[in-house]
């Protein structure tokens, strides 16, 4: 089969799990396939509602790679290979069938970075480490849980809370959580994967460590701590993700570290979920839950959606660099579906990541004057960080977009499947917005198997806005605050329509730039564009300038990459000295090769 | 021994290898010097407007200001080098309005009409500086009540130069009322001006051993005196204002030898081309020169406003001593051979002009104004300020473009 | 120590009623001079044939005196083209081809409140694209010919291009006139011509009442 083939198939495959996965959730399908006592398969409504969000970038990205990647066999093996192994983590039911697919996508992440030519082997080596390191945490969790359940079947417990929580780091460093961003932007930037291997890694793994996240957190009895770890984590996250986001110049470690910054918001939801579970506060917790999955389904949409027009920008301009771009890759595709995905990642109302975002500040205000102090207090410094974090963002994202779309008037590219997907993610993430109080219907049962309350009461009504369109979040002392995203899209529209009805036509003057009566010689670049917050926030960003035979020069780093960097340096060189001992090879055949007889190992065991 | 005795001061390029160069703020005089040993030299490059600094680098956002915008009254063009906000460094273009403004070759009278439109708001201090060159090539012992005319039409127009760069400064600090009644003042005292000598801008009023107009003297420095106290009002908010004061305070800091005016006054440096007789004195004036220290813009406003109060005191005394000033007769003597050069204080500094006359024509001339060594005053000063602090760094030098071109 | 508001308060009114009734002070040396018949005059800038005066060439130097004398008349300035769509607002961009900074100073004098144009709806603007009109000042130095272009094509329409003062009427003493470049639709006579001449130039060509 033909690369492209295999893409087309894909698409019309991965369109009918999505079909599936929507029918699943309306119908509530709960059963699970126990073979062994070792393999099982489960279906819940969890499984569906995230098989739904991640199967629609596995449709889209598809589609998207039928232009996009035409002749690469590796790539396109790979790029399906990891969708499957994505597909038996979701499925999975026993620790064995998980731990195979969670070996298949780091193996499938490593064959997509590191089977490129041209490149050196430590981004792919150290991304491995690190694939490794979390398959190793939740191996020590799945070893911790058998000995309490006495089964490898995922089954309810209240299992030990240190276990529990060295599993959760596996996932975090999947998610690429602060300080382990560097299994998320590393395999993107250095590693230079192709955008629609980024687009899995960035927005379809990390809903999966997600959804693994909450699969175990829900089985489990975490205690209130463990919520308010979560949230902490989340918010450092989400911080230094948008801090670094917005003076990153490479235009896929944009994106990276904005996944970054909104895997800590999906961290925060999580942990103010459990919080407001255990303190009773089940309406809160109903809309906490809700929230999240506005927010991850949104984050999915959109995220794909930024890869994809990096990777249009990338292509037709042939350059990373952002500050590079001067236009000319333009299309009304290209422009509209780039500005939808970047204003809802970066928290505009009414799109999908705006309404997230509401929903998570939302939730942190109630959490705030809930009466708990510590609670309270977690919650305002929590709180006060989402929203410096999200306020970064717009940097970030109007940097990416306004950079990325420059010379807009050079139209005249052909709109072909990866400007439509490009589009189709933006009116998704629009529609998903506009219209997520039918989310919320759509996930009501769900959530109700967690908090007892259907999620349909956090759905209302006031005023102009009829019952079913306002989105209401509550305090103990009744209905807290409400906000309705389709009539601010129709607000929006209706204004915006009046404003072009009305000036149509009306007399404009056109006139030439003006650069001071000469030829424009500068522009300003996307460099200079961030760098008022690379001084400003020096002790972030460890600014350094220097002068040196009258050439100026400014670096800036990611802190906590300098600590992980060494520490790899120093584990490759340890790794080099031992391989060379062991086998006089080919280090990146060998580690492989390790990697392929785990695998076969743990299939092994599993059967 | 005067202050920057080995300072380059003026570069005459006379054809042929190397520079006839004029050191020091004494009397000139001119030394040829090869031009490998001074090319490099700061106060060479300030001399003759080359301004090579800039910045390279990764990321160095170079942008340009000008030559056309709303920003500048003048035209001139600013490459300027940053990283985000600050500035790296700063290289002006002067040369988009030059107008290669030709003198030599030209009479006497059609000379001074000239020069007076060399500068506009300097009009008499150049032509005053060209009157005095042929007078003093001619022998002539220059008139006492000519001086003294002369004086006071400087001294006037240095109250107004002032006024105008401390009003651009308030415009600049948003300081609204101050500048709008700043400007009020300068606007009185051009037509006090207008209504004196007949013209705004001193033009057809300076000629060759006389005025070519007569001028009305009397009781002018009461009406000068009035202006000053208003603007000693204006100036007492305006030096309480945090706002303004914060702006200008340590903006656009530099202390060179090569400095001149309240540039130099303002670093603590004692000259003044005033002090010297090279072709004005003022030595029965009893002139008091502003000192002031800081180097920064705050300083070399400091030195202005007491140069306003001054310049009154100066007005005063001068009229008191001033009878008839003789008018200029109509210059058709052919006969008038030699060079010389004079130096005379305009508002923005020392001023050189070296004159060659033959034959009643001016066959070659040069000046080195003071906004040439103003803006690489300026050039080098505003390195590691703010972008914001470019405005007051500028206008803060009282900086007259139509000066840099020269004449030819 | 009064505060600016107290000592705007106590301050008189400056501002001029002109163009509505007459300049209170208008220098000599800006108007037009008329001959006396006193003498034969000299005439430097050759703006005089006979007893006319060529006003675009004249560089108020008042060396013609006392053949002839300024009239004291602030309408020096000739209006080829009106354009009425500026009547209630007039942005100018003043446009520096080349001077000796004096016209500089006397088109922005218009903003001090001696003369405060913005109360006829007349206000400066930092880039010709927003202009209405541009006022330019100066001979046509030869490294502004280029922006001076720009400057005109930059400007959206209708739109009238002053040319201010006898430098960028004619050239003056001292070099070329503007006109090779641009077509000029008001020309605003005098070295420098006074604010009040500029102003009463500005009201005209936008139909004003004057």
């Amino acid at each position: 089969m033909s690369v492209t083939n295999s893409y087309r198939v894909g698409t019309v495959l991965y369109s009918l799990i999505a079909a599936t996965a929507f029918y699943a959730l309306v119908t509530g399908a709960t059963f699970s396939i126990v073979v062994t006592n070792y393999l099982a398969f489960f279906v819940d409504p969890l499984f569906s509602a995230f098989l739904l969000i991640i199967s629609t970038v596995w449709a889209v990205t598809s589609f998207f790679s039928i232009e996009y990647d035409r002749k690469s066999r590796p790539n396109a093996i790979s790029f399906h290979l990891a969708i499957l192994a994505m597909m038996v983590v979701l499925t999975s039911g026993s620790f064995p069938l998980f731990l195979s697919g969670w070996e298949g996508m780091t193996i499938s992440g490593y064959l997509l970075i590191g089977y490129r030519k041209g490149m050196n082997n430590i981004p792919p080596y150290v991304f491995l480490v690190y694939g490794e390191l979390s398959t190793l945490l939740i191996i020590v969790m799945g070893v911790g849980m058998y000995f309490q359940s006495g089964t490898m079947i995922f089954i309810a417990a209240p299992y030990n809370e240190v276990i529990l929580f060295l599993g959760i780091m596996g996932f975090f460093i999947k998610m690429g959580v602060m300080p382990f961003q560097i299994t998320e932007w590393l395999p993107i930037a250095h590693g230079n994967a192709s955008t629609n291997g980024s687009i899995l890694f960035s927005a379809a793994m990390t809903t999966v460590a997600l959804y693994s996240i909450l699969r175990f957190l829900t089985i489990s009895d975490p205690g209130e701590i463990f919520g308010l770890l979560l949230m902490g984590i989340g918010a450092f996250s989400l911080l230094f993700g948008s801090i670094y986001s917005a003076s990153a110049e490479h235009v896929k470690m944009l994106p990276a570290y904005s996944t970054i910054e909104n895997s800590g918001a999906m961290l925060i939801f999580t942990g103010a979920f459990i919080v407001l579970g255990i303190l009773g506060q089940m309406q809160m917790a109903t809309f906490a839950l809700a929230g999240l999955l506005i927010f991850a389904f949104s984050h999915a949409l959109s995220k794909s959606g930024l890869f994809m027009f990096a990777g249009i920008m990338e292509q037709s301009s042939g350059a990373t660099e952002i500050k590079s771009y001067h236009g000319g890759s333009n299309s009304t595709f290209y422009g509209a579906g780039g500005f939808l995905n970047s204003v809802s990642l970066a928290g505009m109302l009414p799109l999908g990541g705006g309404v997230g975002e509401w929903m998570l500040l939302e939730t942190l205000f109630v959490m705030s004057i809930l009466g708990d102090s510590v609670t309270s207090l977690v919650s305002i410094i929590v709180g006060a960080t989402a929203a410096l974090g999200g306020g970064i963002s717009i940097i970030s994202m109007t940097k990416i977009f306004g950079f990325g779309s420059r010379g807009s008037h050079e139209k005249g590219k052909k709109e072909g499947p990866m400007r439509i997907s490009l589009l189709a993610m933006g009116i998704g993430v629009t529609l998903l917005g506009a219209f997520s109080t039918l989310y919320v219907f759509l996930v009501s049962n769900m959530i109700r198997g967690y908090t007892g309350i259907a999620a349909t009461t956090i759905i209302n009504g006031a005023l102009v806005v009829p019952h079913g369109f306002l989105l209401t979040s509550f305090s103990s002392a009744g209905p807290f605050g409400g906000i309705s995203p389709l009539f601010t899209a129709l607000f929006i529209g209706l204004f915006t329509g009046i404003l072009l009805l009305s000036f149509r036509g009306a007399r404009s003057r056109t006139v030439v730039n003006w650069s001071g009566g000469i030829e424009e010689e500068n522009k300003l670049h996307s460099f200079a564009y961030a760098n008022s917050l690379r001084l400003t926030m020096r002790r972030f960003y460890l600014t350094t300038e220097e002068r040196k035979a009258g050439k100026y020069s400014e670096r800036t780093f990611d802190a906590f990459w300098l600590v992980i960097i060494f520490l790899a340096r120093k584990t490759v060189a340890l790794s080099r000295i031992v391989g060379r001992k062991v086998m006089n090879s080919s280090l990146m055949a060998y580690v492989l090769y390790i990697m392929v007889t785990f695998l076969a190992v743990m299939v092994y065991i599993a059967i | 021994m005067m202050v920057g005795e080995d300072v380059i001061t003026g570069v005459f390029d006379s054809g042929g290898r190397g520079y006839e160069v004029s050191y020091g703020f004494g009397i000139p005089s001119w030394k040829k010097v090869a031009d490998h040993a001074i090319e490099g030299r700061e106060d060479f490059k300030a001399c003759v407007g080359k301004y090579d600094d800039k910045a390279e680098g990764a990321d160095v956002l170079n942008f340009t200001y000008g030559p056309s915008t709303g920003g500048l009254t003048e035209s001139i063009k600013f490459n300027i080098y940053t990283y985000g906000e600050r500035i790296l460094s700063l290289r002006p273009e002067p040369s988009y309005k030059d107008r290669k403004l030709q003198v030599s070759g030209s009479g006497l009278e059609m000379a001074n009409l000239r020069i007076e439109r060399y500068c506009g708001p300097l009009s008499p201090f150049y032509s005053g500086m060209l009157a005095a060159a042929v007078e003093s090539v001619m022998g002539a012992d220059q008139d006492n009540d000519l001086r003294l005319a002369r004086v006071i039409m400087n001294e006037i127009s240095r109250i107004s130069d002032h006024i105008h760069v401390i009003a651009k400064l308030a415009e600049g600090a948003s300081q609204n009322v101050a500048y709008n009644l700043l400007f009020a003042l300068r606007e009185k005292l051009l037509r006090l001006i207008a209504r004196r000598f007949g013209h705004r801008y001193f033009f057809g009023i300076n000629g060759f051993g006389g005025l070519v107009r007569s001028a009305n003297f009397k009781g002018i420095s009461s009406e000068v005196r009035a202006i000053v106290d208003e603007f000693r009002q204006i100036w007492i908010r305006l030096e309480n204002s945090r706002i303004f004061i914060d702006r200008i305070q340590g903006t656009a800091t530099l202390k060179r030898a090569w400095m001149v005016g309240p540039a130099a006054r303002a670093s603590g440096t004692h000259i003044d081309a005033r002090m010297e007789s090279s072709f004005l004195r003022y030595d029965d004036l009893d002139l008091h020169v502003s000192i002031s220290s800081g180097a920064d813009t705050l300083a070399r406003t400091l030195v202005r406003v007491d140069e306003i109060s001054e310049s009154a005191r100066i007005i005063e005394r001068a009229e008191s001593m001033i009878r008839e000033v003789p008018v200029a007769g109509r210059t058709t003597k052919s006969e008038v051979n030699g060079e010389i050069s004079v130096r005379a204080e305009t508002p923005g500094g020392d001023s050189l002009m070296r004159v060659t006359l033959a034959k009643g024509i001016i066959e070659k001339i040069y000046i080195r104004p003071s906004s040439l060594q103003n803006l690489a005053v300026f050039a080098y000063a505003i390195r590691e300020n703010l972008l914001t602090d470019f405005t007051f760094g500028y206008e803060g030098l009282g900086i007259h473009i139509s000066e840099l071109g020269g004449v030819l | 120590m009064k505060t600016w508001l107290t000592y705007g308060l106590f301050s008189k009114r400056l501002t001029t009623k002109f163009p509505f009734k007459a300049a209170e002070e208008l220098p000599v040396w800006t108007t037009m001079p008329v001959s006396t018949g006193a003498g034969e005059a000299i005439c430097p800038a050759n703006a005089i044939q006979d007893t006319s005066v060529d006003m675009g060439m004249c560089i108020s130097c008042g060396y013609c005196s006392p053949a002839f004398e300024p009239d004291g008349n602030a309408r020096t300035s000739i209006v080829h083209s009106t354009e009425k769509a500026f009547r209630k607002s007039f942005h100018i961009y003043l446009f520096d081809a080349g001077s000796c900074g004096s016209c500089n100073l006397e088109v922005k004098a218009l903003v001090n409140p001696y003369y405060d144009m913005s109360r006829l709806g007349i206000s400066f603007c930092a880039t010709p694209k927003h202009a209405d009109a541009l006022i330019v000042v100066g001979v046509l130095a030869e490294g502004m010919g280029e922006p001076l272009r720009r400057a005109v094509e930059a400007l959206p329409s209708p739109r009238l291009v002053f040319a201010v003062g006898a430098c960028a009427i004619s050239g003056g003493i001292i070099g070329k006139s503007i006109s090779g470049v641009v077509e000029t639709d008001v020309i605003v006579p005098g070295c420098p011509p006074n604010p009040f001449t500029i102003l009463d130039a500005l009201q005209r060509s936008r139909g004003g009442k004057h």
